[in-house]
């Protein structure tokens, strides 16, 4: 591994990396950043100048999903990533230091490097009895995030868990899991939602930092734009199916084969904002939809309880069970309306013939 | 005594006896057609009747694409969508049609009219309720609303405020309109997109159900009363007898007619 300060151009013709491989590399960040290709030679400056910045990788509750999404990241690619583009000083999963020693690291760079560091935060932050639900070397993960972040020149949350909570605050949320936006207020924080992140755009954003020295803008719940800021219906390649008519009924069935809408089948890309359609995943190779699986909006806020059932249109309707539809609870009460003025019909055919009507004087008295 | 009376009336002549025209149970006496309903007030009743009724269909196929197309150049759920947006936007101007005859309809159309504000509306509306129950013979009639109808349009008006809301945050979730996103872009931090989407669905039963039994109460009242009460909502006129006009009605009734005398 090189040292920290060492110009990153230096580093990468050392590993072999020619000019023209960087020129692709920024170009295609600039693409998922939506910039002008005016920022070219920028973007080509700070990424050759920059100083390795250095990177802390923290791991609360999660799966590691995000960091397998990383590793899978080309642009840059794995080698490029950990060894040339960021010092990555602290990652629980891939480092090769262990116990003493790792912890030993990272308070390392908390100190030497306060103010100057970039934090990526994986997995959900337990709330619940004093954070104990997770802990790391006996120190509960808010009292480590607490400490790293705040230090730490940006925070980046990357997936679902770190977002806001994620699977692990679903219902019922045992753990009280929370993102590191809601655990630690006050701190800037920029969210990679999604599960699990898109590593290119997290790339994008490091190379954003890298050139303006700022992160990129953010919408209402601090996702940047760039990556967030679009429906991925309106970026859908099947979208032509859906405004045609055009949709899978069935698993397998013809119109599936044919690679028609999955509205039917519960996709929530109309609901869902995601640059999924364009970026895509590993290396551009395919996403969800174009595999034929609906979107199940990954990357909205808590979406395994508001996207879910992923394969009906609707949420269950709350207070009825699993089973009960709103199409069915709405044809029952339709039901019920057609069935309660027919018998209340039936029953006026019957009704006595209403006495002479009373003399005027005491109408108004019983009115 | 004998001087104080007044002379008994003169008896009707036989071959001039309307007593055997008359419905049974119908009162004679005098009665006056009463402008109640002015035709904006049934121009947005009808109005929104005809684009529940299409967003309902639309809607439900929005939710539900019940026909696949099965050829190249369909474009079904694309103008299924544009007939539901178009709709929507007749269906938002018949309600604020309806909204602003709340403050300069005429007396029976008001929500100072409507709304269920004193005790005795509370106890009409009990005495309606009656009726409708069986226990009480003859339905309470009123000029304009009965306090119970009257009520329950009003929590219509409420629902179909939210269907609205619902359906504009649902539309600026693609549209991005600057306008809308001031107005309802903050509504989804608050309630997830896909509740909205519940309840907006939800509630297209609730305006059908709502129909089923406005209908059937019409029925069963304009027929109880006898005084043209299904006419009115495609005339505007409603027959009303002069004994049981209120003062302010009467009052009401006079004014108008002298201003179209004047006119």
């Amino acid at each position: 591994m090189l040292a920290p300060g060492t110009e990153m151009k230096d580093a990468l013709e050392r590993r072999g990396i020619t000019r023209r491989q960087l020129v692709k590399f920024c170009s295609a960040m600039l693409g998922t950043l939506a910039l002008p290709d005016r920022f070219l030679p920028q973007a080509m400056a700070a990424v050759a100048k920059a100083r390795k910045p250095v990177l802390v990788w923290l791991e609360f509750q999660d799966c590691a999903g995000c960091s397998e999404s990383m590793l899978r990241s080309s642009h840059p690619n794995v080698g490029e990533a950990v060894l040339d583009l960021l010092s990555w000083e602290y990652h629980e999963t891939i480092m090769a230091g262990a116990g003493q020693a790792a912890t030993r690291t990272l308070d390392r760079v908390v100190k030497e490097e306060k103010g100057k560091y970039l934090v990526v935060v994986e997995g959900s932050i337990p709330t619940a009895e004093g954070g104990i639900h997770c802990t790391i070397g006996g120190r509960a993960a808010i009292d480590i995030a607490r400490e790293v972040c705040s230090n730490a020149a940006a925070t980046i949350a990357v997936g679902a868990c770190a977002f806001d909570g994620g699977l692990v605050a679903a219902k019922p949320n045992p753990t009280g899991a929370v993102g590191v936006h809601e655990a630690l207020p006050g701190i800037k924080v920029i969210n990679m939602a999604g599960c699990p992140h898109n590593p290119a755009n997290t790339a994008a954003v490091l190379v954003h930092y890298l050139t303006f020295n700022d992160l990129p803008a953010v919408d209402q719940y601090s996702r940047p734009l760039f990556a967030y800021g679009r429906i991925i219906h309106d970026q859908c390649e099947r979208r032509a199916h859906f405004d045609a008519g055009r949709f899978v009924t069935e698993w397998g069935d013809e119109g599936h084969r044919k690679g028609w809408c999955l509205y039917k089948m519960g996709c929530k890309g109309p609901e869902a904002t995601f640059n999924c359609p364009i970026v895509q995943w590993n290396d551009h190779t395919s996403w969800p939809i174009r595999a034929g699986h609906g979107c199940i909006g990954c990357a909205s806020p808590r979406f395994w309880d508001h996207m879910s059932p992923f394969y009906e249109r609707l949420p269950s309707v709350p207070g009825f069970g699993v089973e009960m539809t709103a199409t069915k609870l709405g044809l029952g009460l339709v039901g019920a309306a057609l069935v309660g003025v027919t018998g209340h019909g039936l029953a006026s055919t019957l009704r006595p013939a209403a006495p002479p009507a009373p003399p005027p004087d005491s109408v108004r008295k019983e009115n | 005594m004998q001087p104080q009376m007044k002379p008994a009336a003169a008896p009707v002549p036989p071959e001039r006896a309307p007593r055997k025209l008359a419905h049974p149970r119908m009162r004679i006496g005098p009665a006056i057609a009463v402008y109640v309903w002015q035709y904006p007030l049934r121009l947005a009743h009808w109005g929104l009747v005809l684009s529940i009724g299409l967003l309902a269909f639309t809607g439900y196929y929005i939710h539900n694409p019940f026909i696949v197309g099965q050829t190249k150049t369909t474009f079904l759920m694309g103008t299924f969508r544009f007939a539901h947006e178009a709709f929507a936007m007749c269906f938002i101007a018949f309600f604020l049609i309806r909204i602003y005859l709340f403050f300069a309809g005429d007396r029976w159309v008001k929500l100072s009219a409507m709304a269920p504000v004193s005790r005795a509306r509370w106890k009409e509306m009990i005495e309606v309720a009656k009726f409708y129950a069986f226990i009480r013979p003859r339905p309470l009639s009123k000029v304009g609303h009965n306090p119970l109808a009257a009520a329950s349009y009003l929590g219509i008006y409420a629902l179909i405020f939210v269907e609205i809301v619902t359906g504009l945050v649902m539309f600026n979730w693609l549209a991005q309109n600057p306008v809308l996103t001031v107005l309802v872009g903050w509504i989804p931090g608050y309630i997830d997109i896909q509740n909205i989407r519940l309840i907006h669905f939800c509630l297209m039963f609730v305006f059908i159900a709502f129909g089923i039994v406005h209908v059937h109460m019409c029925l069963i009242v304009s027929s109880a009363e006898k005084r043209g009460l299904l006419d009115s909502i495609f005339t505007g006129y409603k027959v009303v007898p002069v004994d049981e006009l209120e003062e302010d009605d009467r009052a009401a009734i006079e004014a108008a007619r002298d201003h179209r005398v004047r006119a």
